[in-house]
C-alpha cells in the first residue's frame, strides 16, 4: 500500500504523454532506425570489443589473457606514447587553425566574386586536391617538399631560405600540416560556400545602408550566420587531425627518427608490426578519451558563439 | 535432348573430378609474370589442383594476413618473411610441412634452419635474395674508373664513388646510394657483417642485451661518411629521389640493393648495368645479407595437402627451379641452376651473385624467438635514422639506441 | 550617374580584380601538383627520376598507360570502384538524412545516447576496430562479397553529424508553419527541410563518394577475388616493397581522378546558391 501514491503519480505522468509526443517518438524511431542499427552493429559493437581487447594481452591470433588495466598503466609510462601524443598535439595546433582560416578566407573570397562563372571555376579548382588518391599525391609532395623542390624555390623568390622539410625533426610536422591543409581545405571550402550562400543578401544591403565596412559586415553578419558551419568544420578537422595517420605514413613514415610518429601511426605499428593488439586498443582508448573530452568542451562552448536558427 | 543431358552429365562429372582450388598469396609484384607462369605450369601438370594467384600489395600484406588468420579463413599458400614468421608460428597459425627424405636432403640446411621450430619445418624457403652491388658501367667508363674485380675493397669503392660524383649537363651524378646504407638495415648491415660484426643483440645466459659494439660504430661511421664527409652520396639535403631511382635514371654510379631489382632495371633499356662484387672491409671476407623468405601453409587452410604439393613443387621441382632461373630469379636450389640464371642475364657479370652466396648471412637468424624483436629493431632504426638524416651525432644515436633497446629487451622477460 | 556612384563602382571593380588575382595565385599552388602528376604520366622512368626534375617529357609517350592496363585489370577495377562508391554514398544519405533530421528537430527518449553513439564512431581510430569488424563480417558469412564492402559502410557517423549540423541551422519557422497548418513532422521533413538542405546533402554525398573512392584498407581486407578488387588497391599494388614505378602509378592516378571530377560536376549545381536559397524561400 505504501507504494500506491508514487505509482499513481507515475500513471498520471504516463497519461500526460500527449498523442502528439508519442507520434513524434514513433517517427523519430523510424527515422533513426536504419542508421542507428548500422552504427550499433558496425561501430559500437567493434568499439566495445576493442575496449574488451584493451584489457587483455591479445596479439591478434592466440587466446587473449585478461590483464586488467595493465595496458593503460604501461601506456601512461611509455615514453614513445607520450612523444607520439606531443607530435599529434603539435600537428593539431598547426593544422587545425590554419586549415580553418584558409578555407574560410578562400570561401569568402570566392563567394564575394560577382561573376557566376568565376565562382564556378574557382570552386572547382579548390575542390581538386580532395579527389586525388593518397599515395600518388604523397609521392608528388615528396618531390615538392624536397630541399631543392618547388616549395623552397617559391620561398626563395620571397627571400626565405626554405628548410629541409621532410628531413628535419622540427620541420616535418609543419610540412605534414602544409600537405594536409592543401589536401583538406577543399572540404571546408565546399561546406562554407554552401553555408555562405544561405545568408540572406538583404542583410548585407541593410548593413551597407547603415555604413558598415566590409570587415564589420563579415564580423557581425556573416560570421554569426555561418557559425554552425564553422563549428562543424572545426569539430571535423579536430577529429581528423587528432587521428592523423595516412599523411604521416606516406609522407615521412613517422620520421626522421620518430619525430613525426603520431598516436594513430604508433597505434598502427603497435597493432600490426609489434603484434600487441591489446596494447594498441588501450592506446586508442586513451586517444579517444582525449578526443571525447575536447568534444564535450567544444559542445558546451557552442552556446557562446554558435547561433542556430537566427532567421 | 539426350545429347545435352549426356553433355551435362559429363560436365558435372568433370567438375567433380577437378576438385581442389587453392589460393596463393604473395606481396612481390616484381615477379608476377614468373609466378603466373609457374602457376600455369603447375595447373597443367597437376590437373587435380587449381591454383589462383593473389598479389597483396606489400603496404597492406601483413594487415590482410593478420585479419585473415584471426578470422580463420586464409590463403592456402602464403609468402612469409623472417620478421613475421616467429609470431605466426608461435601463435599456432602455421601448419607443419612434411617433406619426403629426398627433398629434405636436397634443401640446404642453412636456408631451412630459420623456418624450423623444434625440429619441425614450418616453411619451405624461396630462393635466396642477396644484397648485391650494381654498377653503371657507362659512368665507370666515362670517368675512367676500372670495373671492380673480386678483390675490390671498401676504400677502392669510396675512391671510385668520388670519381663518379660529378656534374653532367646540369645534372648531378652521385657515386653511391649512401642514404640507403643505414648500418642497422639490410644493405648497410652487409658491410657490418663484412667488417666482422656478429649481430646487434647478444644473448648471455637467458637474457638479451643490445650489442652495438666498436665494429658497428666504425662501420656506421664509414657509411655515414659517404654522405657527410666524402660527399659521394646524396643525403636528405640533396634530393628527394631514392637511390634506385637515381640509378635507374643513370645518375648514380654504384648502387647497393637486392638481387630482386633486376626486373626493375628493364624499365630503362639504355641503362648499362652490371653486378659487381661486394667490397671487402679491412681485408675481411665480404658477407652480404640475404633475405630468406619462405612459402608457408596457414593452419586455417582447408586444402593443406594440395597446398603442400604446390609449396614443394614451386620450391624444389626441377621444372619450377629452371623456370625461375630462366627469368633471372634465384630459385631455392640456386647453385644447381646457375647456368640458366647466367643465360637469363647475359653480360651482367651475374656469376658474382653466386660467388658471394656461400658467405652470405641471414640477419638476426638466432634471435627469432625474442618476442619484442620487431619493436627493438624499430627503436634502433629510428635512432640511427636521426644520425643518417644529419639530425643526431652518431655516438649519441648509438648510445640512445642501446639504452632504449636494453629497456625493451628487459621488459620482454 | 553621380561621381560618387562612379567612384564606388570603380572601387568595387578594383576589389573584384584583387580577389581574382589572389584566388588565381592560390589556384596555381593547387594546380601545380596536378600538372606534375599528369606530366609524369607521360614520361619515361628515367625522365621521371631525373634530379633536378624536368617538367616536360622529351617525348610524350603513352607507354605508361599501356603498361598500366597490362599490369592491373584497370577497367574492371574502375567499374567496381564507380558503382560501389556511388551506391555507398547514396545509401549513406538515405540512412543519414532522416536520422540527422530526427536528432536535430525531434524530441524522443534516448536521443542523446543514440546521437552519442554516432559521434563515438568517429572517435575511435579504425586501426583497432578493423579486426573486430572483420571478424563480424566473417561471422555473417560475407567475406569476399560486395555485401561486406557495402553494408558496414551504410551508416556513417560523419554524414549524420554533418547533416545534423545543417538541419539545426535551418530556420524553424518554416517547419512550424507546416505543423500549425496541421501537417506532420514527416511533411515538414519532406517538403521543407530536405529541399532546403539540398546543398548540404550534395556536399555530404560528395564527401562520402570521395571517401569510398579512395579507401583501400577495408576493401583489401574483406575482398579477395581479383575480379572484385577496387581501383585504389590496384594502384597500391603498383608499389613494391622496395620500388615503385612512379610514371605508371601517375598514369593510374591521373585516370582515377576523372570520375571524381565528373561526380563533382554532377552534384555541383546543387552546391550553388540558387538551389539553397530557393529551398529556403520555397
Amino acid at each position: 500500500m505504501q507504494n500506491a501514491a508514487p505509482l499513481a503519480t507515475l500513471a498520471a505522468r504516463k497519461r500526460r504523454v500527449s498523442p502528439m509526443r508519442r507520434q513524434e517518438t514513433l517517427l523519430a524511431a523510424l527515422l533513426i532506425l536504419p542508421s542507428t542499427l548500422g552504427i550499433l552493429a558496425f561501430a559500437v559493437l567493434p568499439i566495445a570489443a576493442s575496449l574488451g581487447i584493451s584489457l587483455t594481452d591479445w596479439g591478434g591470433l592466440s587466446k587473449p589473457n585478461f590483464v586488467g588495466l595493465q595496458n593503460y598503466a604501461t601506456a601512461l609510462q611509455d615514453p614513445r606514447a607520450t612523444s607520439a601524443l606531443s607530435h599529434t598535439l603539435i600537428y593539431v595546433l598547426l593544422a587545425v587553425p590554419t586549415g580553418l582560416a584558409i578555407s574560410l578566407t578562400l570561401a569568402v573570397w570566392i563567394n564575394n566574386l560577382k561573376a557566376g562563372w568565376l565562382r564556378t571555376v574557382f570552386r572547382t579548382v579548390y575542390y581538386l586536391p580532395m579527389v586525388t588518391i593518397g599515395v600518388a599525391v604523397a609521392l608528388l609532395w615528396q618531390v615538392l617538399l624536397a630541399p631543392q623542390g618547388l616549395v623552397n624555390l617559391i620561398l626563395g623568390w620571397l627571400g626565405v631560405h626554405g628548410p629541409n622539410w621532410l628531413g628535419s625533426p622540427s620541420w616535418v610536422l609543419p610540412a605534414v600540416a602544409v600537405f594536409s591543409v592543401w589536401q583538406g581545405s577543399g572540404q571546408g571550402i565546399i561546406l562554407f560556400l554552401a553555408s555562405l550562400a544561405s545568408v540572406p543578401k538583404d542583410l548585407y544591403e541593410a548593413a551597407q545602408l547603415d555604413g558598415a565596412k566590409p570587415f564589420e559586415a563579415f564580423r557581425y553578419i556573416t560570421l554569426p550566420m555561418i557559425s554552425p558551419t564553422v563549428f562543424l568544420v572545426l569539430v571535423l578537422s579536430l577529429i581528423g587531425a587528432l587521428q592523423v595517420f595516412e599523411a604521416v605514413l606516406v609522407l615521412s613514415n613517422g620520421g626522421p627518427g620518430d619525430s613525426s610518429t603520431t598516436v594513430a601511426l604508433y597505434i598502427y605499428k603497435t597493432a600490426f608490426t609489434f603484434f600487441k593488439m591489446g596494447y594498441a586498443s588501450a592506446l586508442a582508448w586513451l586517444l579517444a578519451i582525449i578526443l571525447i573530452g575536447l568534444m564535450v568542451v567544444q559542445w558546451r562552448n557552442q552556446s557562446k558563439w554558435v547561433n542556430y536558427d537566427q532567421v | 535432348m539426350k545429347k545435352t543431358l549426356l553433355l551435362l552429365a559429363a560436365l558435372s562429372l568433370s567438375t567433380a573430378a577437378t576438385a581442389v582450388n587453392i589460393d596463393y598469396a604473395t606481396w612481390d609484384g616484381t615477379r608476377q609474370k614468373a609466378d603466373e607462369a609457374l602457376i600455369a605450369a603447375f595447373n597443367k601438370s597437376h590437373p587435380d589442383i587449381t591454383v589462383k594467384y593473389n598479389l597483396v600489395p606489400w603496404g597492406v600484406y601483413w594487415q590482410k594476413a593478420a585479419a585473415m588468420v584471426a578470422g580463420g579463413s586464409t590463403y592456402d599458400v602464403m609468402w612469409m618473411n623472417l620478421d613475421n614468421f616467429p609470431f605466426y608460428q608461435s601463435q599456432g597459425a602455421l601448419s607443419p610441412i612434411k617433406l619426403n627424405a629426398k627433398t629434405t636432403a636436397a634443401l640446404p640446411n642453412v636456408r631451412t634452419a630459420p623456418y624450423k621450430v623444434g625440429g619441425q619445418l614450418y616453411g619451405v624457403p624461396l630462393g635466396p635474395q642477396p644484397v648485391t652491388v650494381y654498377i653503371n658501367r657507362a659512368l665507370f667508363k666515362e670517368r675512367g674508373v676500372p670495373i671492380p674485380t673480386a678483390s675490390w675493397t671498401f676504400d677502392q669503392m669510396v675512391a671510385a664513388a668520388k670519381k663518379l660524383t660529378f656534374t653532367k649537363d646540369g645534372k648531378q651524378i652521385y657515386g653511391i646510394n649512401g642514404a640507403d646504407l643505414q648500418s642497422d638495415l639490410e644493405y648497410g648491415m652487409s658491410f657490418y657483417y663484412g667488417a666482422g660484426g656478429t649481430g646487434l643483440i647478444k644473448k648471455t645466459g637467458n637474457s638479451y642485451t643490445a650489442s652495438l659494439d666498436a665494429t658497428f660504430a666504425k662501420t656506421s661511421q664509414k657509411l655515414l661518411d659517404l654522405i657527410y664527409k666524402d660527399k659521394v652520396a646524396p643525403g636528405p639535403q640533396a634530393a628527394s629521389q631514392q637511390g634506385y631511382q637515381m640509378f635507374l635514371a643513370g645518375q648514380m654510379g654504384i648502387l647497393v640493393q637486392g638481387s630482386w631489382m633486376v626486373s626493375t632495371w628493364d624499365q630503362n633499356k639504355d641503362l648499362d648495368w652490371a653486378f659487381a662484387p661486394f667490397p671487402s672491409v679491412d681485408g675481411k671476407q665480404p658477407r652480404p645479407v640475404v633475405s630468406a623468405h619462405a612459402l608457408v601453409v596457414p593452419a586455417g587452410s582447408k586444402n593443406k595437402e594440395a597446398a603442400q604439393t604446390l609449396v614443394t613443387w614451386m620450391n624444389t621441382s626441377p621444372q619450377a627451379q629452371r623456370m625461375l632461373a630462366q627469368e633471372g630469379l634465384l630459385p631455392t636450389l640456386a647453385e644447381n641452376y646457375k647456368s640458366q640464371y647466367l643465360q637469363a642475364l647475359p653480360g651482367r657479370n651475374a656469376q658474382t651473385v653466386f660467388a658471394q652466396l656461400p658467405n652470405s648471412v641471414v640477419i638476426n637468424a638466432s634471435l627469432r624467438n625474442v618476442k619484442v624483436l620487431p619493436e627493438v629493431l624499430t627503436v634502433l632504426s629510428q635512432k640511427m635514422n636521426l644520425a643518417w638524416t644529419g639530425n643526431a651525432k652518431l655516438p649519441d644515436a648509438i648510445k640512445q639506441a642501446t639504452t632504449e633497446m636494453d629497456t625493451l629487451l628487459k621488459t620482454a622477460k | 550617374m553621380t561621381r560618387r556612384d562612379a567612384s564606388l563602382k570603380a572601387r568595387a571593380r578594383g576589389s573584384q580584380a584583387a580577389l581574382v588575382g589572389l584566388l588565381t595565385l592560390g589556384s596555381i599552388a593547387i594546380l601545380l601538383p596536378f600538372a606534375w602528376m599528369i606530366l609524369t604520366a607521360f614520361k619515361t622512368p628515367a625522365e621521371a627520376y631525373t634530379w633536378p626534375p624536368v617538367w616536360l617529357p622529351a617525348k610524350w609517350s603513352l607507354a605508361n598507360f599501356t603498361q598500366l592496363f597490362d599490369t592491373i585489370p584497370f577497367a574492371r577495377m574502375f567499374f567496381n570502384s564507380v558503382w560501389t562508391s556511388v551506391l555507398i554514398a547514396s545509401l549513406n544519405i538515405l540512412s543519414a538524412a532522416p536520422a540527422a533530421y530526427a536528432f536535430a528537430r525531434l524530441r524522443f527518449p534516448g536521443q542523446g545516447l543514440w546521437f552519442g553513439s554516432h559521434l563515438l564512431s568517429l572517435m575511435i581510430p579504425w586501426q583497432v576496430t578493423i579486426i573486430p569488424v572483420f571478424l563480424l563480417v566473417r561471422y555473417l558469412g560475407w567475406y569476399d562479397s560486395f555485401t561486406a564492402l557495402i553494408v558496414p559502410s551504410i551508416a556513417s557517423g560523419f554524414t549524420v553529424f554533418l547533416l545534423f549540423q545543417f538541419f539545426r541551422s535551418l530556420p524553424r519557422s518554416l517547419e512550424e508553419s507546416v505543423l500549425i497548418d496541421g501537417g506532420s513532422w514527416f511533411t515538414a521533413l519532406r517538403h521543407v527541410a530536405l529541399p532546403a538542405a539540398k546543398g548540404a546533402i550534395a556536399a555530404a554525398w560528395l564527401f562520402s563518394f570521395l571517401g569510398n573512392w579512395q579507401s583501400f584498407i577495408w576493401p583489401l581486407i574483406v575482398l579477395q577475388s581479383s575480379e572484385k578488387m577496387l581501383l585504389p588497391v590496384g594502384l597500391l599494388s603498383l608499389q613494391n616493397q622496395y620500388s615503385v614505378n612512379i610514371p605508371v602509378l601517375m598514369a593510374g592516378a591521373t585516370l582515377s581522378t576523372l570520375p571524381t571530377v565528373i561526380a563533382y560536376m554532377f552534384v555541383q549545381r546543387y552546391l550553388t546558391d540558387a538551389a539553397i536559397t530557393s529551398g529556403l524561400k520555397g
